[in-house]
């Protein structure tokens, strides 16, 4: 797993930044997705997501700030670029005159690598055999058609934006399936976002959280789930130990003789030794978080404060 | 290529019963059109078809504009949601495909219908194919200027507010411009020349209309490169501002554009060249201003000076108008006053006649004692000079010397044919055909001609304009009576106020009538004709035709000139 900068990034962002009046719905965006990795743009609902993945995408234009895609600058994206991008975003206005055949027959002379072999295989996957127009198909079904619509010609870069809202389990497993169907073990760039990190987890190994525009963090979920710890101290004294105002814990509380709290650098070789130094005569217990707390606890914290973690 | 044709065909598939609709729509209602003229619209039958021809054309138009925004926003170029956006679509292959369909439907297949009427109606080949030509010029205006709009507006309601606001715009202009013109603030000729006008309108060569055609293809081109800018960028900030720019530019180049490519060759006649042979001819007794003008505000209105002028020199056959284009009056003070405005032609006498010319020609060629016309038995009297009401004031009364130069159009007329006054009867002279289709009588109004009249001509003809009447002629009585013609209409279409004059010009078929009845008391013995029954049956119907062929310039000097208010028995009228 790479860190930020490690490899030339199949997306980069700086200071990209967009204004809507006076709201600045993406400030300062700062991104690297590393080539071949599937990146989580993970955010509350107005977080950014959508803008930012727009700018990416050259379907808006920043006030401030650029941005690569593939090693092109968003702006000049054109034909030869866009043959090597999926997009799919859950508020794109599909043709929805068309079957999802039609579609797909619709997008098939734009790409000179489409794959018939693939969208075969690929509508199996999906179950998508619906022959009427996708204005009368369910939101599930016309994501499915929109999915195969952007793999079909196996993109270099898939951008999905908000790909699974709204979506019923079964159906976002489909399109899950689909997703991973496609890349195999071919090197494939995904930036997938999401204001929920279930949705997500399963395919993501880097990560990074977006919160009224501005980029909080970006990391890989290995070095995520590496770093948060949660931490009870047992037979905790208030009286004891009145200082607990170290900044990398997050979500402190007190219930009974109990001290919870969430620790941010876990992986640092001192970690314990820290938290023990701190509460010497405490029993102490830590235990790893799964990845939606670690977004709970970053969103709850990131609503009070805007400093990064 | 291909994906153009991919393009194409998907936007055919999708709105193929748009298409057909729009199809089916544009038969009937050439079919109803072709019909109608044929058709008596004061019977039942013939109401409800002219009803339905009505309704038709109405809804064709509607759906023009209804059908170029539909089609060319299946792939918006506003907003960030559009499906082709995120696609690898060439922005120039799709506005390609688009410009296609749309032109195909609204321009090629209105034309092809034209044509096929106009070759049903008899047009020759030739001129059906320049006045489809002229006809597909202004389709594709029109349905550029949509495409403009769609490519710049994300939905129809959108497309329907930003026309309404364009028909707002031009309403409130007209109404700041009127208001300001009533009030005094442009020394304007138009306005100067409408209240003047006596409402007679003799036959004038066509204008040269090649700034107007300029002036359309830079207009086609501006919406173009508008839909072409806002499809690359998707940006209105800059697909709006290019797209006025080119107008803009346009504008100059038609302003200053020196060939005058569809300008119609002169063919003054050798004689009428001459000054010493065709010259106008007028005392200084013979010009006086007319009153102040009783509705005007003070201070803002003008004085018209009206010269009883004959022209000399023209051959039998022959007529003309005269234009004023330039005069002063030096009055014996040493002030100068100095005419800036034209006017508008009158049809003055020729030689000692005081009758109207075209009556004195038609007569001539009719070889009739007596000809009832069919307009006012007084000939024009040629406006000489128009003053500011300030300037009469302050100079009136004085004399001096007048001068003024004066276009002189000249007019051939000749019968062209004779048919009887029979049902089928049919004259054709190239691209103008009538045929009668009915003959009737009313009381008090005596025979009706129901006749199919067809004409054809454009811009593009470059060979004068023709202009036709009817006299019925009964030459055992030596005597003829002028048709007065009812349900002939004109067409007038401006662009950018180049003046791209389509009267005269394209396609028309239409039902009209002809009456035979004077719409004046006869003002002398050879007006004086009594006709009947019989004396229909003894008639036949004459044709002449009018070609104004050129112009040529003549001054007028008149010393002794006096500038004082009309006696009231000399007012002009």
């Amino acid at each position: 797993m790479r860190r930020q900068g490690d490899m030339a990034g199949a997306i980069e962002a700086v200071d990209l930044t967009r204004r809507f009046g006076r709201c600045e719905a993406v400030n300062a965006l700062t991104l690297d997705v590393p080539a071949g990795s599937v990146f989580a743009l993970i955010g509350p609902n107005g977080a950014g997501k959508t803008t930012a993945i727009k700018l990416l995408m050259n379907l808006l234009r920043p006030v401030r700030g650029t941005s690569r895609l593939l090693g092109v600058e968003s702006r000049r994206l054109g034909v030869r670029e866009l043959q090597r991008i999926g997009y799919v975003s859950e508020n794109q206005e599909l043709p929805d005159w068309m079957t999802p055949d039609q579609l797909l027959e619709y997008c098939r002379p734009c790409y000179p690598t489409w794959d018939r072999t693939l969208v075969g295989r690929l509508q199996e996957v999906l179950g998508l055999t619906a022959r009427t127009p996708l204005r009368t198909l369910s939101r599930g079904t016309r994501m499915k058609a929109a999915l195969l619509a952007s793999l079909g010609y196996r993109p270099e870069l898939v951008i999905l934006d908000e790909p699974f809202t709204g979506l019923d389990p079964l159906v976002r497993d489909e399109l899950i399936r689909a997703l991973l169907d496609t890349w195999g073990d071919r090197t494939c760039t995904c930036l997938i976002s999401s204001h929920d990190i279930e949705d997500v987890e399963r395919l993501a190994d880097w990560v990074g959280f977006l919160d009224r525009g501005k980029l909080l963090f970006a990391e890989p979920i290995a070095s995520l789930l590496a770093r948060f710890r949660l931490v009870e101290i047992i037979g905790f004294d208030p009286q004891q130990t009145p200082r607990v105002d170290d900044r990398r814990w997050l979500d402190k509380g007190v219930a009974g003789r109990t001290l919870r709290f969430i620790d941010t650098d876990h992986a640092a070789p001192d970690a314990d030794a820290r938290i023990a130094a701190a509460f010497p005569s405490s029993e102490i217990r830590v235990s790893p978080m799964p990845l939606r707390d670690i977004f709970i606890a970053l969103a709850r914290s990131t609503a009070t404060s805007a400093g990064t973690p | 290529m291909k994906l153009f044709s991919h393009l194409l065909s998907t936007d055919a598939r999708q709105f193929r019963w748009t298409i057909l609709a729009w199809v089916v729509l544009l038969s009937a209602e050439g079919i109803a059109s072709h019909v109608l003229p044929s058709v008596d619209t004061e019977t039942r039958v013939g109401a409800g078809l002219q009803l339905s021809a009505s309704l038709l054309w109405f809804t064709v138009k509607l759906m023009t504009i209804v059908l170029v925004p539909v089609i060319v926003q299946a792939h918006p170029a506003v907003g960030t949601r559009a499906f082709w956006m995120t696609r690898p679509i060439p922005p120039p292959a799709l506005v390609a495909a688009k410009a296609v369909l749309v032109f195909a439907l609204a321009v090629a297949t209105p034309g092809a219908i034209e044509l096929v009427q106009m070759r049903a109606d008899h047009m020759p080949a030739p001129e059906a194919i320049r006045v489809g030509a002229q006809s597909a010029l202004l389709s594709a205006l029109f349905v550029a200027a949509l495409m403009a709009a769609a490519a710049v507006t994300a939905n129809l309601t959108r497309f329907a507010l930003l026309l309404g606001g364009c028909v707002a715009t031009v309403a409130v202009y007209v109404v700041v411009l009127t208001t300001l013109a009533a009030h005094g603030a442009f020394d304007t000729v138009e306005f100067t020349a409408v209240s003047v006008g006596s409402g007679f309108s003799p036959p004038t060569t066509m204008s040269d209309e090649t700034k107007g055609f300029i002036a359309a293809l830079g207009a086609i081109g501006a919406a173009l490169l508008t839909v072409a800018v806002q499809y690359r960028t998707r940006l209105r900030r800059y697909s709006i501002p290019l797209g006025i720019a080119a107008l803009v530019l346009t504008w100059a180049v038609t302003t200053y554009w020196p060939w005058p490519l569809l300008r119609i060759p002169s063919a003054v006649p050798v004689w009428a060249e001459d000054p010493r042979r065709v010259h106008p001819v007028a005392l200084a007794s013979d010009v006086s201003f007319d009153e102040r003008m009783q509705w005007a505000r003070a201070g803002d209105s003008w004085r018209t000076a009206r010269m009883k002028m004959h022209l000399e020199g023209l051959e039998p056959g022959w007529m003309a108008t005269v234009k004023l284009t330039d005069a002063s009056i030096s009055l014996d003070r040493g002030v100068t006053l100095r005419n800036s405005m034209s006017t508008y032609p009158a049809a003055v006498p020729i030689d000692s006649s005081d009758e109207p010319p075209d009556r004195v020609v038609a007569r001539r060629l009719l070889g009739t004692k007596r000809l009832a016309g069919s307009r006012t038995p007084r000939a024009d009297t040629a406006i000489a000079f128009l003053l500011r009401e300030s300037e009469f004031d302050r100079y009136a009364p004085a004399t001096g010397t007048y001068r003024g130069q004066f276009q002189i159009e000249l007019i051939r007329s000749e019968i062209v044919g004779t048919l009887p006054l029979h049902i089928g009867a049919t004259f054709q002279d190239g691209a103008y055909r009538l045929t009668i289709l009915d003959v009737t009588s009313l009381p008090r109004v005596g025979p009706v001609l129901r006749v199919r009249l067809s004409t054809a001509g454009s811009i593009f003809d470059r060979v004068p304009r023709h202009f036709y009447e009817f006299f019925a002629r009964n030459r055992q009585r030596s005597e003829a009576v002028a048709a007065t013609m009812l349900g002939a209409g004109d067409q007038m279409t401006a662009v950018m106020g180049f003046g791209f004059s389509s009267h005269g010009t394209g396609f028309s078929h239409q039902g009209v009538r002809l009456i035979f009845t004077p719409p004046y008391v006869a003002q002398s013995e050879e007006e004086v004709v009594t006709t009947d029954s019989r004396w229909f049956s003894e008639a036949e119907l004459v044709v002449e035709r009018s070609t104004p062929v050129g112009r040529v310039t003549r001054s007028i000097e008149l010393p002794g000139f006096v500038l004082k208010e009309p006696p009231v028995s000399e007012r002009p009228r």
